[in-house]
């Protein structure tokens, strides 16, 4: 790279700088390349590091004299702990609305899982009722076509009951093996990952 | 990288104690003390600038421009302040350097 590019990039990414800084440090460069005898057009040599990187070296070091000269750390606590504040704050607030909210929620769930297992138990219970009223229903007075009706029904009632009851029991094991499986090939993966970055 | 020829790292306060020493024999111009510290140490031609920098604004070090070819150079000299710096560096660098011998022995 010849040495006006140089500084002409050098410049360039001295720009965040304030001004006095970024004369400064380009004035030492010029006086630099001026004791090596390189000129304007000439090829800066190569144990010279990237403008890039003597931009960064300088823009690093004003960095951190900013922050030790401003206190600029402090001010940021402060701005903190006033949001900490107020977010205590809110949440004392909203503790009577959102305590009794949260009780009402898990009531309301309670009370649902109770009405569908009654539902269930219903089911359950008609069907052994029908089945146990056809076999009496059979050793009765009554026309034999009714007794196997009865009877029959109440079979269904409780075949249709169990497999359902089946089929909802393999649907969650099945379900449960899935996720099991979805767990661990993704601790693989992150295990994998984590791998990886170390390499890097 | 820096240090290439160097098992021991260089660290920004030896930078500063280097520079304060070579100033403090006479006022000198930013090339001169790259020359002077990289026939010692192994630096890069860009890590000098910022402890120059950073030892100017701490005001342990004062410039001053000196025509010189047509064109200005600019010395360097040490401050009150510096030499003040410097002599603690010194006697860190003593007590430093006979704890690591210490332990290193003959």
């Amino acid at each position: 790279m010849k040495r006006r590019n140089y500084l002409l990039e050098f410049e360039k990414l001295l720009n965040r700088a304030p001004v006095s800084e970024k004369e400064d440090a380009l004035r030492y460069y010029n006086e630099l390349f001026d004791e090596e005898g390189i000129d304007i057009e000439d090829e800066v040599p190569e144990k010279y590091p990237s403008p890039r990187q003597a931009a960064f070296e300088i823009l690093r070091d004003i960095e951190v004299v900013n922050i030790s000269e401003n206190n600029s750390e402090p001010r940021k606590k402060g701005r903190i702990n006033v949001n900490t504040f107020a977010a205590v704050i809110l949440s004392i607030l909203a503790l009577p609305i959102a305590l009794p909210l949260s009780i009402a929620l898990a009531a309301v769930a309670v009370a649902l899982l109770i009405a569908l297992f009654a539902i269930f138990a219903a089911l359950v219970i008609a069907a052994f009722a029908a089945v146990i009223s056809g076999i009496t229903i059979i050793t009765s007075n009554f026309p034999p076509t009714t007794n196997v009706l009865s009877l029959s029904l109440g079979l269904i009632l409780a075949g249709t009951g169990g497999l359902i009851l089946l089929i909802n029991g393999a649907k969650s094991v099945v379900t449960g093996i899935n996720n099991k499986l979805i767990e661990l090939s993704e601790r693989k993966q992150s295990n994998f990952q984590s791998v990886k970055y170390q390499g890097e | 990288m820096e240090g290439d020829n160097m098992p021991f790292p260089i660290s920004a306060t030896l930078l500063d104690f280097c520079v304060l020493s070579i100033v403090n024999r006479h006022d000198e111009y930013g090339y001169s003390i790259t020359q002077k510290i990289q026939s010692a140490i192994v630096i890069s031609e860009s890590t000098l600038y910022p402890v120059l920098r950073r030892l100017q604004s701490a005001s342990m070090l004062s410039t001053y421009d000196r025509p010189y070819q047509g064109r200005n150079r600019r010395y360097y000299r040490i401050t009150e302040k510096g030499r003040e710096q410097l002599k603690l560096y010194k006697q860190d660098w003593i007590e430093h350097k006979e704890t690591v011998d210490m332990i290193v022995g003959e």
